[in-house]
């Protein structure tokens, strides 16, 4: 169980919100662009610290400015998987879901069954010694995946993982992340710009503007009048 | 008309033909010729018998090791501190910055005074270690001060300029996974810019080694302790004009391979900024 309660002053304007996140649940943050939905990813991650309020990850306090609480990013054991999915380039498929488990100190044997494993759940089996800089866009997105979920995190967040893929990586990545989240009982984080990602992979959803909740909900409740429904229904 | 239009055409084609020519042979004659003199000048038999003069042999082993030292001295401590320096905001980071870049500009022999000045026998800081028994100018330290003081700012402008690029959600990755700070730097960060980090250590090396003013100024022009290559080549040119083609040669094929492996190193470099 996530819950987040925190304040941050960013450039624009102050980054404040509150929300929580259910194990096996699917929360999506949309917003338009700028209002800070990766500041927000970031802050959960430990990348970024927040000025005040509470992050609390299943009962355990990852940071609380007021008592000096701030769990370093590599203890916080969450899956974070980047825009552009960030896969080490300099790495094979293998290594790149390896790293983490290696990381943490994890026997070859262990090491070397988690990576098999993960290679065959994602269909990654003819591409587990191909160098990661040779993959394409959904390719990666889906060793990022492995590589996140390697380390069983407690938390899952994709930043935008949807938004260089055809439809076809599109509905395979979705499909994977709903199963993933599904079996782990994980709470999961998906920011995306598209309502329809709502829809298809959201239990809930959280529209931010300017740093504060605008809405929040099932996917079925979304208003068609909130920010980005409007700026999505403008567009042609 | 038509006829006469389409000749005048082709006579200004030709006429840039010729002029793009011309130019580009000027420019590659005004470079080669010089290099190409040196190899007439001598014989191999002349060159290999200079090889085996015990001053070529000392001032080669000399330039080598020195610039050896040198790079691993810069490697050791800009590394970090350029990765240092490119994440980070500080009060003074343009002055920092601007010195970095000084040693460039600065003419080598201001960089030997300066450097005599600081750390001589009577220098505002090498009094002090001259009371210690630890005399600096005019010892082979004093050429590998000078060397790094001037050859180091190609490897810290070239480290600096690819941390600063350096995509760094790859570092949060790896951070999220569970590396910590150093192993995100050895594991991810340097493999990925070390074609780039490479490059700037040869050109590193290759200013160490053909380093002459600062050297003559700080360091003196003594056979076996202070006098290297350029320095050899310089009293060649005075005493005995065969070491000093030797030499010359010597250090322009180094040139070359140095040359050779940046072009090398950053072949396949694959941006990740």
């Amino acid at each position: 169980m996530l819950d987040a309660v925190f304040q941050r002053k960013l450039r624009d304007f102050d980054l404040d919100l509150t929300f929580s996140v259910r194990p096996g649940e699917i929360l999506v943050l949309m917003g338009s662009n700028g209002s800070g939905k990766s500041t927000t990813l970031n802050t959960l991650a430990g990348l970024v610290s927040p000025d005040a309020g509470c992050i609390r990850l299943n009962g355990t306090t990852l940071s609380e400015p007021l008592k000096g609480i701030h769990v370093p990013i590599e203890d916080r054991r969450i899956g974070y998987v980047f825009q552009n999915a960030a896969v080490f380039p300099h790495l094979s498929v293998s290594e790149n879901i390896a790293y983490g488990l290696r990381a943490r100190g994890l026997p070859r044997a262990e090491v070397a069954e988690c990576v098999g494993n993960l290679i065959r759940r994602m269909n990654l089996d003819e591409l587990s010694t191909v160098k990661a800089s040779r993959l394409s866009g959904g390719q990666k997105q889906r060793v990022a995946l492995a590589r996140a979920i390697a380390i069983h995190p407690s938390l899952l967040m994709m930043d935008e993982p949807f938004s260089s893929l055809d439809l076809e990586s599109t509905r395979a990545v979705k499909q994977l992340t709903r199963t993933v989240v599904d079996e782990m009982q994980i709470p999961c984080i998906i920011v995306t710009h598209r309502v329809a990602d709502c829809h298809e992979v959201g239990d809930n959803v959280l529209v931010i503007s300017s740093g504060k909740k605008e809405w929040g909900g099932s996917p079925c409740d979304m208003p068609g009048n909130c920010t980005v429904c409007r700026c999505q229904s403008d567009s042609p | 008309m038509r006829s006469s239009g389409s000749l005048s055409e082709k006579y200004r084609r030709t006429l840039t033909y010729i002029g793009a020519a011309v130019l580009v042979l000027s420019v590659t004659l005004y470079l080669a010729l010089p290099i190409v003199a040196l190899f007439f000048r001598t014989t191999p038999e002349l060159f290999f018998s200079s090889l085996s003069n015990p001053q070529v042999i000392s001032a080669l082993w000399l330039s080598l090791t020195t610039s050896v030292i040198s790079l691993i001295i810069v490697i050791l401590v800009g590394t970090p501190f350029a990765y240092v320096h490119s994440r980070s905001l500080y009060p003074g980071k343009v002055i920092v910055d601007t010195l970095i870049d000084l040693p460039l500009v600065l003419p080598p022999a201001v960089a030997g005074f300066a450097l005599l000045v600081l750390y001589g026998r009577m220098g505002l800081l090498g009094q002090y270690f001259n009371m210690m028994g630890i005399p600096i100018a005019f010892t082979t330290l004093a050429v590998i001060m000078a060397q790094i003081f001037v050859a180091s700012p190609f490897y810290l402008r070239q480290a600096k300029s690819l941390f600063e690029q350096f995509d760094q959600n790859y570092e949060y990755t790896a951070r999220t996974l569970g590396a910590s700070p150093v192993r995100t730097f050895l594991t991810i960060t340097l493999p990925l810019t070390a074609g780039g980090l490479v490059s700037g250590a040869v050109m590193t090396f290759g200013r160490a080694l053909g380093e002459f003013g600062a050297t003559i100024m700080f360091a003196g022009n003594m056979p076996g302790v202070t006098q290297t290559m350029p320095l050899a080549v310089y009293i060649g040119m005075e005493s005995n004009f065969a070491m000093g083609l030797t030499i010359s040669i010597l250090l322009v094929i180094i040139s070359f391979a140095i040359m050779i492996i940046v072009r090398l190193a950053t072949r396949n470099e694959v941006s990740h900024a």
